[in-house]
């Protein structure tokens, strides 16, 4: 039996991980890209932008646009394409760390502090958890 | 020699689930003629064979050749008195082994014609990977053939019941047909029948009782159990799919299993790669085993706001049990609620007592046949099959798969 979690009654921990961009340095009217990493804990991973199955839910930063800063493109990289035991075809999943680019548009100068969230959901070979909805924020410098 | 029988067709006269088990009413009428074959006679040659065993090999007749006298014996995997006469098959077969007698069990049932509501009994069903299964859990040593594909030996043969004994003379010819021995409950047998044919036999002496009456499990004549198990897809299809919502309260009366019954819980998402895979056999487990007494609910972890899904999910996959989705997008909490020890992933499968106690749980895909053999192990046993559950409680530890 594989019992995954932790006490009873507490929340587990999370098994993938997002760093955000402290600051973004960005030219006003124009485009720069915020690169957040992703860490997912070994022996686990997370679906894919695109998944290949309809009912898996695909992993996605969202931002709130803010002060004229839009985020325009998540520059997801390559997934993984892994064999299951459960599933008959191979998956396209991401394992271990993940750097993903998103594109920003400006608008004029300032400093903005932009709110988004980080959606996965996690599985290994047996088990997946629920799918997790992580805030965070970062800030914009439009020069 | 071919002769008619009635055979039960079932139809639903009425569908409907019941709160606490989801029970189906379902009706037998006696309807159906089908075309069964007649038992070899007495002094009949034996019919050839080439069947393949579980032991990976092809036996034909022509392969016991040498030995004095060869014991046929027509079991199968689903039928509770097939179960009970294993492991005095096995000792029949080591015990003249090596003083001329071979023994050989031929299995005529076939997937395409045992209904689920057959297997209630069993964990596993009548394919070869199924008879393997058995074999390995039941430390079977003679050779168990596989004639599911056509039949084409057992229809030569004729058995009416499993498990049948044909025994042969050197020359083949038929000697003895029937059962091997007069009680179902080894402790109680006082006619040895087949031991009693076999030692004439070896002894060059004429069988003092050539013909007594087999009983157990008809076979599954693909005349007539195609149309059964086509008949019984068509019922379970049918039966209607319902979702409700699993608030806290309700998942906490859950836990103490307020059935009354056996109960088999599985956890699970439409957005678990894991639970999807494993749901069907969960269904067909609870398809096999419901009119023996197990209760079985689905419960979904998905957001309600996803209740749409959850139920065309069930619905694709004909989810007749009573099944519940999380009223509250707090997974945690409602895991909490219903057992703080649970785990915080899916799928998870618990089997409870009638007074709630854990008899078997697994976070991750089940093995399906260890969760049948726990529910076997404790659902009431027959009095039809007195022994059945100690036989189950005995394997319910197997690995063997």
């Amino acid at each position: 039996m594989l019992l995954l979690g932790t006490a009873a009654g507490q929340r587990p921990a999370p098994v993938a991980h997002l760093l955000a961009p402290s600051t973004v340095e960005a030219p006003a009217h124009g485009a720069a890209a915020a690169v957040f990493t992703v860490t997912i804990d070994s022996g686990f991973h997370i679906q894919s932008d695109h998944p290949k199955l309809s009912y898996l839910i695909p992993t996605a930063i969202a931002i709130t646009p803010a002060g004229g800063v839009a985020a325009v493109k998540e520059n997801w990289p390559p997934t993984v394409d892994r064999k299951f035991s459960f599933a008959p075809n191979s998956l396209a999943v991401f394992e271990g760390t993940v750097k993903v680019p998103v594109t920003l548009r400006t608008g004029r100068p300032g400093t903005q502090v932009l709110h988004g969230t980080f959606r996965y959901q996690a599985c290994n070979d047996r088990v997946c958890r629920a799918p997790e909805t992580v805030p965070f924020t970062f800030q914009v410098h439009v020069r | 020699m071919l002769r008619s029988l009635k055979i039960p067709v079932f139809g639903i006269l009425a569908a409907g689930l019941m709160a606490a088990g989801g029970l189906m009413a379902v009706s037998v009428a006696w309807a159906q003629v089908a075309t069964v074959p007649a038992p070899l006679a007495i002094g009949a040659a034996a019919p050839n064979f080439n069947l393949p065993g579980v032991d990976g090999k092809n036996h034909q007749l022509s392969d016991y050749a040498s030995a004095k006298v060869l014991a046929v014996v027509f079991e199968c995997d689903h039928c509770p008195e097939s179960e009970l006469y294993e492991a005095r098959i096995e000792k029949l077969y080591q015990d003249y082994k090596d003083k001329g007698a071979a023994l050989v069990a031929i299995n005529p049932d076939s997937p395409k014609s045992v209904r689920r509501a057959e297997m209630s009994y069993s964990d596993v069903g009548e394919s070869m990977d199924d008879m393997k299964a058995r074999a390995a859990m039941s430390h079977l040593q003679y050779p168990y053939l596989d004639d599911g594909a056509t039949q084409s030996a057992s229809l030569q043969y004729g058995p009416e019941a499993m498990p049948e004994i044909f025994i042969f003379d050197q020359s083949r010819k038929l000697r003895y047909e029937g059962r091997i021995d007069d009680n179902l409950n080894p402790a109680l047998v006082k006619s040895h029948d087949a031991r009693n044919a076999i030692d004439a036999l070896l002894a060059g002496q004429p069988v003092a009782v050539a013909q007594t009456v087999a009983s157990g499990c008809a076979p599954d004549w693909f005349s007539s159990g195609a149309a059964a198990v086509k008949a019984e897809t068509a019922a379970i299809d049918a039966a209607p799919v319902t979702l409700t919502l699993a608030t806290k309260a309700v998942l906490g009366k859950l836990r103490p299993n307020p059935t009354g019954k056996v109960l088999l819980i599985n956890f699970w998402a439409t957005w678990c790669g894991p639970c999807v895979a494993e749901f069907p056999d969960l269904q067909d487990t609870y398809q096999m085993f419901r009119n023996r007494g197990l209760a079985m609910v689905t419960v979904s972890e998905n957001d309600p706001a996803a209740k749409g899904a959850v139920l065309q999910f069930l619905q694709k996959e004909h989810a007749s049990t009573p099944n519940m989705v999380f009223a509250l997008e707090d997974v945690y909490a409602m895991q909490d609620a219903f057992d703080p020890d649970m785990g915080s992933a899916v799928p998870y499968t618990v089997v409870l007592s009638p007074d709630g106690d854990v008899l078997y749980q697994e976070q991750g895909d089940v093995t399906i046949l260890a969760l049948r053999r726990a529910i076997l192990a404790n659902l009431p046993d027959s009095k039809a099959y007195p022994g059945i559950q100690a036989y189950w409680a005995a394997n319910s530890n197997s690995n063997s798969n």
